[in-house]
C-alpha cells in the first residue's frame, strides 16, 4: 500500500498524529512566549493560546487515535457477526 | 481489513462530536482573543475561564464520543458471543466412531467432537495419540 493510500485509509490516525504534534508545538511555543514575558498580563495570553489550545489539540489527537482502535475492533466484530449470520441463513 | 465500512457511531453522534469540539474551540479562541487586548489581570482571568470552559466542553464531548463507541463495540462483542453460543448449541456433535477427537485435514489442532470451531466442517475422527503423531496439538478453545 502506498503512502497516500495509507493516509487516506487511516485518516483518523493521521489526523490524530497531526493534532498531537500541533498540541505539543502549541504548548512549547506558549511556554517559550510566557517565559520571555515579564508581566502577568503578558503571560496570560500565552497561557490561553499555548496551554489551553495545546491541551485541546492533544485531546482531539488522543480521542481520534482511540476512535480508530474502536472502529477497527467494531469492524472485525461486524465481519464475524456477518459470517455467523450467513452460517445461520445456510442452516448450519 | 475493510476500513470503508461504517464505524460504531451513527451520523447523529458524528454531528454532536463535531459541534461539541467546534463550540469548545470557539470558546477557547474567544477567551484568548478577548484577554489578549486587556491590561488588567482580573479582567483577563474572566476570559481565561471562558477558554477553560471551552476545554471542558471539548473534553466532555470527546469522553461521551468514546463511551458511545465503547458501548457499541461491547454490544457487537456480545452479539458475537451469543451467535457462537447459538451455533454451538445448534450444531449436532460430529460422529467420532468412538475414536474420541476430530480434526479437519491439514490443520494443526484436534478438537472435541462438539467444539464450535469444527461444527459443520469435514473432519476425521481419531484417538489423541494418532492426532499427536500427525503433529497436531489440542485446541485451546475446547481443550480436548
Amino acid at each position: 500500500m502506498n503512502g497516500r493510500r495509507w493516509l487516506r485509509n487511516q485518516w483518523d490516525r493521521t489526523v490524530a498524529v497531526a493534532a498531537t504534534l500541533v498540541g505539543g508545538l502549541a504548548i512549547l511555543f506558549g511556554w517559550l512566549g510566557a517565559s520571555d514575558a515579564k508581566l502577568t498580563t503578558e503571560q496570560l495570553p500565552y497561557l490561553a493560546s499555548g496551554a489551553v489550545f495545546g491541551l485541546f489539540a492533544l485531546g482531539i489527537g488522543a480521542t481520534l487515535w482511540l476512535s480508530a482502535d474502536l472502529r477497527d475492533e467494531w469492524r472485525k466484530l461486524e465481519e464475524i457477526n456477518q459470517g455467523l449470520q450467513a452460517d445461520r441463513d445456510r442452516g448450519r | 481489513m475493510n476500513r470503508t465500512a461504517p464505524g460504531p457511531w451513527t451520523a447523529d453522534h458524528v454531528v454532536r462530536f463535531a459541534v461539541g469540539n467546534a463550540v469548545g474551540f470557539v470558546l477557547i479562541a474567544a477567551g484568548w482573543w478577548q484577554l489578549a487586548d486587556l491590561g488588567i489581570v482580573r479582567d483577563q482571568l474572566a476570559w481565561f475561564v471562558v477558554g477553560l470552559a471551552g476545554l471542558g466542553v471539548a473534553g466532555v464531548t470527546n469522553g461521551i464520543w468514546l463511551l458511545r463507541g465503547q458501548r457499541a463495540v461491547t454490544a457487537a462483542r456480545q452479539q458475537m458471543v451469543d451467535g457462537l453460543r447459538a451455533r454451538r448449541e445448534a450444531a449436532a456433535p460430529v460422529a467420532t466412531n468412538g475414536s474420541g477427537y476430530v480434526a479437519a485435514p491439514a490443520t494443526a489442532r484436534y478438537h472435541r467432537s462438539d467444539c464450535a470451531l469444527v461444527s459443520g466442517r469435514a473432519v476425521e475422527a481419531a484417538g489423541r495419540a494418532r492426532h499427536e503423531a500427525a503433529g497436531r496439538r489440542p485446541c485451546e478453545a475446547c481443550r480436548p
